[in-house]
């Protein structure tokens, strides 16, 4: 063989894939603020929540593939590397973004947790998903709102939306009263974590 | 290579690291090994003692002379000595009738000189012509040892390079750090057939591969055992015992085709527990090696050795006062550094608790669910979880102190693999109102555990056919059915050869933290309630 480093290689190996680990991230907010779970051995992952409900957590594979060949991998130069790897992280990050999408909306779909609009999204139907999710306060009471993950046309729409909650009277009060609803909803959740004779 | 390695082990081992793998030999030819030595000041005279295929008790006396073979001067200094005691006092083993005659071995794992072979010759025939027929001194030197190792080892052993080579970095790894184990697992798995996907073997290769992978775990860790590194050899013979177990449970064999190779194993963890203990008795203090860095790491390894104290005492039935005077003083120094470290933290609070008739026991408890639970609360800082029970101590306080090159991505939080068997626990000791102000935090965190598919492999490191259980407990909760969950205890998932044995149970736990669930813990500790813990193999065996 021909002199080598491998040592070497294998850290700034190590680098290349923490690097490919931001960029899936960046591409997977919010998702990616959810905790990564490890599972270390089996090959089927099972769930009891909180209702006692039980049920199969589907396992999928993803891969991308990163293709350098004889032709080029003399004339590549690092960033063009990186470039690469860059690119196949956001492929990965699409793939594991779209399983996680319709895992949720299979989940919600599931047990009827939708709301549908037509054309235009309005202040109405932002409620009625906030009415339709569990919001969590923290010490200070404050809501712990849900994070909308949205395409293009829908985030400039809610974008106009949001400001009018702080803004218009009625929005406000309307607003104001479904946090207290729902503050009292996560004051009887909390309340209910007891060990009772 | 293998007859290369197996020549160098045999060549640089010691009485002591060469006495496991002999048992083992003598047990694939048929003997059945009653007794054998720690290498102490106080011993039955011999260093095994057995009794051959045929009925006859055989002792036999281990050897490792300094140089090539035993000389003259070796033989004279003290040897002759020793076989003459050996051959002509009594073996006294409660398992053997006082008046039987015995076979004597002297057994050197290197060679004999000429003139010393002269002198055995000598005494042999001097015995005879005095009219005592039965006094003979028998020789097993080096080159008839390694060619048993090679006849029990050979066609069995990794034949792939990956295996080969994963036995060539255990045989020259330095010894001081701690075992391997993922290494040592992958090794005995293929050796014995029950690697994912390797084919069932028949009985015959079955029971084979248990004293062929003794000795293949006994050359694997040689470095290990000549720095007595008690703990590493320890868990090498758990190790090897619970791979013995997933044999017979996965073969269904009867006892007594894996019971020899099982007692042998199991004394071998009984000496290296007892050697543990004697030089924590003859040490001032815990501290070893580098002792400028040893701060950081002293309680991990403090809470491992009150563990091994523990079940060294649990396991001796409570003779010694040293146990409870090392657990008074260093009981402070507990440590739940990772999920890895609770059943060396249960196994502290079992003996603990016959020790102390104060709560304080039970409150170790308390405190460790709270601490779970805050720790792994949703909301908790991340670098502050508590690793789950897959991560060793050097990988986490590698972690924690920031000298890895890749820092984990893995979240702790909102899980545990422990906190469900901690709390039942506490709950079979009645404090309802402590447990009732516990509870809510306990409800933001799932139990996890893994289900495997087939007992046997409960024994194996890591494997695919199990299913990964997370639960959410209930926001509310009755306590009578809690309790009522807490004292369930028929170990379901335990594998039914392990059932007979609640301290191995607790040192495989303490080997493979992985394993421990709340079921077999709820187990363990009816167990030690009723006092079924006490071991049968360690006590005098009826001769066959």
């Amino acid at each position: 063989m021909l002199p080598d480093f491998p040592d070497l290689k294998r850290k700034l190996a190590r680098k290349l894939r923490a690097r490919m680990r931001d960029v899936h991230a960046a591409h997977t907010a919010p998702m990616s603020a959810a905790g990564l779970v490890c599972i270390h051995e089996g090959n089927r992952v099972l769930s009891i929540d909180e209702d006692g409900i039980e049920s199969q957590i589907p396992m999928k594979n993803h891969r991308v593939t990163v293709t350098i060949t004889d032709a080029e991998v003399e004339s590549l130069t690092s960033a063009q590397i990186i470039a690469r790897f860059d690119d196949a992280a956001r492929q990965m990050a699409m793939k594991t973004g779209k399983t996680f999408i319709e895992s949720l909306d299979r989940s919600v779909q599931s047990v009827g947790n939708v709301v549908s609009y037509q054309g235009r999204i309005t202040a109405n139907d932002l409620f009625a998903m906030w009415e339709k999710v569990l919001i969590d306060f923290d010490e200070q009471g404050r809501p712990q709102l849900p994070t909308l993950v949205c395409g293009s046309k829908m985030f400039s729409e809610v974008s106009e939306i949001l400001p009018a909650l702080g803004d218009d009277p009625a929005l406000k009060q309307r607003f104001a009263k479904l946090m207290t609803q729902k503050y009292e909803e996560w004051r009887d959740r909390e309340s209910s974590r007891k060990l009772v004779d | 290579m293998i007859e290369r390695v197996v020549e160098n082990w045999l060549t640089d081992a010691t009485e002591r690291s060469f006495q496991v793998p002999f048992c083992h030999m003598l047990s694939s030819k048929g003997f059945t090994v009653l007794h054998m030595s720690r290498h102490c000041g106080m011993e039955l005279g011999k260093d095994v003692i057995a009794v051959d295929p045929t009925g006859v008790p055989c002792a036999f006396q281990l050897k490792t002379p300094q140089g090539k073979r035993i000389t003259l001067s070796e033989w004279r200094n003290g040897i002759s000595q020793q076989v003459h005691d050996l051959v002509t006092l009594k073996l006294i083993h409660p398992s053997l009738p006082t008046h039987s005659h015995h076979r004597s071995f002297l057994v050197t794992n290197r060679g004999i000189d000429e003139e010393v072979a002269r002198a055995i010759d000598d005494l042999n025939r001097h015995w005879s012509d005095s009219g005592h027929h039965h006094l003979k001194l028998e020789t097993i030197v080096g080159g008839s040892i390694q060619k048993d190792a090679l006849d029990l080892g050979s066609n069995l052993w990794p034949t792939e390079l990956a295996d080969a080579r994963t036995l060539l970095e255990l045989f020259l790894h330095d010894g001081a750090e701690h075992l391997p184990k993922v290494k040592l697992a992958s090794l005995l798995e293929r050796t014995m057939g029950l690697a994912e996907g390797s084919p069932k073997p028949s009985q015959a290769e079955a029971v084979r591969s248990c004293s062929s992978a003794a000795l293949l775990c006994a050359i694997a860790t040689k470095a290990f055992a000549e720095r007595e590194n008690h703990f590493a050899q320890i868990e090498a013979w758990t190790m090897l015992v619970a791979h013995v177990l997933a044999v017979a449970e996965r073969r269904r064999l009867p006892s007594r085709l894996w019971q020899g190779a099982f007692d042998i194993g199991v004394k071998a963890i009984h000496n290296a527990l007892a050697n543990l203990v004697e030089e924590l008795k003859a040490r001032p203090h815990v501290v070893e090696g580098d002792p400028t860095t040893d701060t950081e790491v002293r309680r991990v390894r403090t809470t491992c050795l009150l563990a091994l104290v523990a079940i060294h005492e649990l396991w001796n039935g409570g003779e010694e006062d040293f146990a409870k005077r090392f657990c008074e003083k260093y009981r402070g120094q507990l440590l739940l550094w990772g999920e890895s470290a609770v059943p060396q933290i249960l196994a502290f609070y079992w003996f603990w608790k016959n020790v102390d008739a104060t709560p304080r026991s039970d409150f170790l408890l308390a405190n460790l669910i709270e601490h779970i639970c805050q720790a792994n609360a949703p909301g908790a800082e991340l670098g502050q979880a508590i690793a789950s029970p897959y991560y060793s101590a050097e990988e986490v306080l590698a972690q924690r102190f920031a000298v890895t090159d890749e820092p984990w991505e893995e979240d702790f939080r909102r899980n545990s693999y422990s906190l469900e068997a901690i709390i039942h626990l506490f709950v079979r000791e009645n404090w309802k109102q402590t447990m009732k102000h516990l509870w809510p935090g306990i409800t933001r965190v799932w139990f996890n555990r893994c289900d495997v598919k087939a007992k046997w492999r409960w024994f194996l490191w890591k494997t695919e056919k199990a299913d990964h259980w997370s639960v959410c407990p209930p926001f509310t909760k009755k306590w009578a059915d809690l309790r009522n969950e807490a004292w369930e205890d028929r170990g379901k998932s335990i594998p039914s050869t392990l059932k007979e044995w609640p301290l191995l149970a607790l040192l495989f736990l303490i080997v493979y933290p992985h394993r421990l669930n709340a079921d077999v813990v709820r187990w363990l500790d009816s167990c030690f309630r009723n006092g079924k813990h006490i071991p049968s193999a360690c006590d005098a065996k009826k001769a066959p």
